[in-house]
């Protein structure tokens, strides 16, 4: 794609997933008890040690302070204004074979360019789209029952493989480890379960894709991955939602496990509606995300790139418990109009050699604001702890803001951290070259994006590579000049 | 903690009329307005982001006393291992907290130029010093501040009119000596430089021998047009003081300040830097070194506020930890919106020299334009075992290679001190914290 179609294109486009699918759909009342959860775990015909689980996490959120310490702003959330539970299918259905859902469904999900016809699918790609509260298909997954793994809704993990389930889950998130992970504990509807057997190498891209589209309704999902000794796993995650006044709340927990020599790689898409020009509407992404590398040699890494919501704010970490261990974290946060963010990672080291790399890369327009807040922790048994931390920060306009806040705890001696950022905005000599080459100027900043965003871009695999650069240009429209 | 600070509040009720610029009123309101809030807010505790690594406990624990005239027999000839110089500097010297004339020198001040006990001139004249007076500490994490403004005793007034110019450094020196009760101390500094005044400032805080004893200090920096400031603090008590300092600069247009800080010294430092760049053109230099061993804990907060366009910063703090030492810093740079071409850079190097030794470090930016450049990095390590290998190799042994490594580190801050007398005096201070730690 030449630059200029891509200006023209940036600039004719809006948020195009913001449309909405009437569909029937069977949604429980606003607000939250004990009989909601008691609801939701029964619909969901549960194992009984879950229902147990869901109710301790939610009377220790009671307890809970909701925390206000990150730099994003937005008024208080009515929690008894929420919707817990949509779903798509009537009562007590809870999954139904492709042909039988309702093709206004399945069109919503070509019409997001996820077919979820094998036949038409990319091929080397496996989905479980989720929308609203439940899972509604999950593409391929006999091709991969072949090699042992498993990939499927929470829903069928927890009524199939209930004790794999039981060991793992809340295992590197708490149920109470913090206000909206307990809340998601309590009242999490499905998410995506994946489990790979020892030695195997995933032949092709896992990846859920979630849609939120009932209105005053919340999404609370739960991934658990886990990889065995010395396999591997490429997981995406993608998520779009309609253009709604009201703002609508995203509390979701993603759990990473890797064994021995095992390597997880998961890269998210964000593009949750961001609400308008004006700061009204659009989506609170406030979400858990952890990875423990609990063997020796296991690697986790996070791509992000989150363009969307009109709050995001979340960390993705890892937790380096096993030697040689290592974890990465590459970022690409853009907040324009008013969208606000705060991110960042934290890198636990607790195994000895172990290795966390940190490249986070902030853009802010309009009166976005954006802010990096990162941890990296050696503590005192992790001898010969590396970590390297970029971060840099773009500015488009003179009312955005970026903001870094970079925290380094060192309890061992032989530990060697680095940690550099910068912030300015694209410098005129850099404007004019492009210029003088024949590029208009809106070209030349989204060319000067690209390439400030380019070493976290590389690390998508292709297919999101390609759809995190628009989206990078669609979210910059209105913006640049 | 309440005992602690009701035994403050009680001092400072039974003690009112005694304390210097009791017949000001707005002084009086002052005082009374800072007790109050630091009788709400209290001593600063964990769970406020800016003390979170660091615990006062230890601090109210030990139940200090305000220090009271008359435990003073000192003669010149004891302060002499504290001074750079016996001639080359004007000196002023405070012990327990309070203005010692005979071991005071100011001899050839400048015309115009007042150096004087702020407790006397508050007393004497107190319009002088009533503007420079005011409450500025916002935040519930400023309990030291406000203590300090409600009880302090004494403290060091320095005024240079317009185009004034100070020749030789001034030293501002705060002895604390053995007492049978722990005394604390709570000197409180002002220092305006007039339009294009020039002036170098050493501020130095130690103790006869192993006092125990607490400093609580406040010192005020006003910097008109076109002024230059060097500001040298100098962190040297003994290791089972307790020290707590917060620096506040304002700096007007093409004013510029140079601050250097080296701290070896206390059982729990905490210091604050906090500097505004209120005129266009200013620039302000902030650099540390501390160097910990033994049991030492070492907290170093600066905030760089950015106020005004086309201003400039630069911060280098440098931190060596050895035994159970744990060193914290924490900068942040803020640019409002609206303020342009703000050019910045701040950077943090941490050297590890033990299993047992702590560093925690956040630099941070808080950045709210675009047309802007600002950096900064943050490094931790231990010595290279590369380099320690050539330098055996060449004949050291492994305590001096390790030394002359520590030195090479610590010197780039070292070679800000200017000028050379200061340097070189700093340079053998230096020495003694690193043989000892």
């Amino acid at each position: 794609m030449n630059d200029s179609t891509v200006v023209a294109s940036a600039i004719s486009r809006s948020y195009k997933h913001g449309f909405v699918t009437s569909i029937l759909s069977d949604t429980i009342p606003e607000g939250i008890d004990e009989g909601v959860i008691r609801l939701i775990s029964s619909k969901k015909r549960e194992p009984e040690f879950m229902l147990a689980w869901r109710l301790a996490a939610y009377r220790h959120w009671l307890g809970m302070i909701e925390p206000h310490w990150s730099s994003v702003r937005y008024p208080p959330i009515d929690y008894q204004g929420i919707s817990y539970y949509s779903s798509p299918f009537a009562d007590n259905q809870d999954s139904i074979a492709l042909e039988d859902v309702d093709p206004a469904l399945l069109a919503t999900y070509e019409k997001l360019g996820i077919p979820l016809d094998e036949r038409l699918s990319l091929a080397g790609v496996a989905v479980d789209a989720v929308f609203d509260s439940v899972s509604v298909a999950t593409t391929h997954q006999k091709k991969l029952a072949q090699l042992g793994i498993l990939f499927c809704s929470m829903s069928e993990a927890l009524r199939e493989h209930g004790a794999l389930v039981q060991r793992h889950l809340g295992s590197v998130v708490p149920s109470g480890d913090n206000f909206f992970a307990a809340l998601n504990a309590a009242v999490f509807s499905d998410g995506t379960f994946c489990y790979i057997p020892p030695g195997v190498r995933c032949p092709m891209e896992l990846s859920t894709y979630f849609r939120i589209n009932a209105a005053r309704t919340g999404q609370f999902e739960r991934t658990l991955i886990i990889a065995d000794q010395n396999s591997y796993v490429s997981y995406l995650e993608g998520c779009t939602a309609p253009q709604r006044d009201r703002h609508q709340l995203h509390a979701a927990v993603v759990e990473l496990i890797a064994m021995e020599g095992a390597e997880i790689k998961y890269s998210t898409v964000q593009n949750w509606y961001p609400g308008d020009a004006e700061g009204r509407g659009g989506i609170y992404n406030f979400v858990t995300k952890r990875g423990e590398c609990r063997g020796d040699r296991s690697r986790i890494s996070w791509t992000q790139v989150e363009t969307g919501s009109a709050i995001t704010w979340k960390y993705p970490s890892v937790i380096l418990r096993g030697e040689g261990a290592s974890g990465r974290f590459h970022s690409v946060a853009l907040t324009n109009h008013h969208q606000q963010a705060d991110t960042g990672t934290k890198m636990i080291h607790i195994g000895r050699h172990t290795s966390s790399t940190i490249l986070s890369k902030g853009i802010s327009a309009g009166q976005g604001h954006n802010a990096y807040r990162g941890l990296v922790k050696v503590l005192a048994g992790a001898q010969g702890a590396r970590n390297h931390t970029q971060c840099d920060s773009l500015l488009l306009g003179a009312h955005c803001s970026a903001h870094t806040y970079p925290c380094i705890e060192v309890k061992n001696h032989s530990a060697k951290v680095e940690h550099e950022a910068t912030t300015s905005r694209i410098s005129e000599e850099q404007l004019f070259y492009c210029q003088q080459r024949g590029l208009a100027s809106e070209a030349a900043v989204s060319l000067i994006v690209n390439g400030f965003c380019q070493d976290v871009l590389r690390e998508l695999p292709m297919e999101f590579s390609v759809e995190a650069r628009k989206l990078l240009e669609v979210n910059l429209e209105g913006s640049v000049g | 903690m309440n005992t602690a600070m009701n035994a403050y509040q009680d001092h400072f009720v039974e003690h009112a009329m005694q304390l210097p610029g009791f017949d000001s009123v707005s002084v009086r309101v002052s005082r009374q307005e800072a007790m109050q809030r630091f009788m709400q807010s209290g001593f600063p505790t964990q769970r406020l982001e800016n003390w979170k690594h660091t615990s006062v406990t230890a601090l109210w624990k030990r139940a200090y006393k305000p220090s009271e005239p008359g435990c003073m027999g000192l003669d010149p000839d004891d302060i002499t291992p504290y001074l750079a110089d016996r001639r080359g500097v004007y000196r002023l010297v405070f012990v327990n907290g309070l203005f010692s004339r005979p071991l005071s020198d100011l001899h050839d001040l400048p015309v115009g130029v007042r150096v004087a006990s702020m407790a006397q001139l508050v007393n004497d004249s107190p319009c002088e010093v009533e503007p420079y007076l005011g409450n500025h500490t916002p935040g519930n994490d400023q309990g030291f501040s406000d203590l300090n403004h409600a009880l302090w005793g004494d403290g060091a007034f320095v005024h240079l009119p317009s185009g004034t110019r100070l020749e030789k450094p001034l030293h501002l020196l705060y002895l604390s000596t053995i007492s049978r009760e722990p005394m604390v101390a709570m000197p409180r500094n002002v220092v305006v430089a007039g339009t294009d005044a020039h002036a170098q400032i050493v501020e130095s805080y130690a103790s006869l021998g192993q006092a125990r004893h607490f400093t609580n200090a406040h010192t005020t920096l006003v910097l008109g047009e076109k002024a230059r400031v060097r500001h040298l603090l100098l962190l040297q008590e003994s290791l089972v003081a307790h020290h707590v300092g917060t620096m506040r600069a304002t700096q007007m247009g093409d004013s510029c300040l140079d601050s250097q800080l080296f701290s070896m010294g206390g059982e729990l430092t905490r210091q604050e830097l906090h500097v505004t760049l209120a005129g266009e053109r200013a620039e302000c230099s902030l650099d540390g070194l501390f160097i910990a061993g033994g049991g030492q804990h070492m907290d170093f907060h600066t905030s760089m506020h950015h106020t005004s366009p086309d201003t400039w910063s630069r911060q280098l703090y440098k931190g060596v930890l050895d035994g159970n030492a744990r060193g914290v810093f924490n900068g942040v740079v803020r640019v409002p919106p609206g303020i342009h071409h703000t050019r910045s850079n701040q950077t943090s190097a941490n050297l590890l020299l033990s299993d047992t030794a702590e560093i925690d470090t956040k630099p941070q930016l808080e950045i709210n334009t675009d047309a802007v450049q600002c950096s900064h990095g943050a490094t931790v390590g231990s010595l290279d075992p590369e380099a320690l290998f050539y330098l055996q190799s060449r004949g050291l042994n492994v305590t001096s290679a390790r030394l002359l490594l520590i030195k090479g580190f610590a010197e780039e801050v070292l070679q800000r001190v200017k000028p050379t007398l200061l340097q070189a005096w700093v340079g053998q201070s230096l020495n003694l914290g690193v043989k000892q730690s």
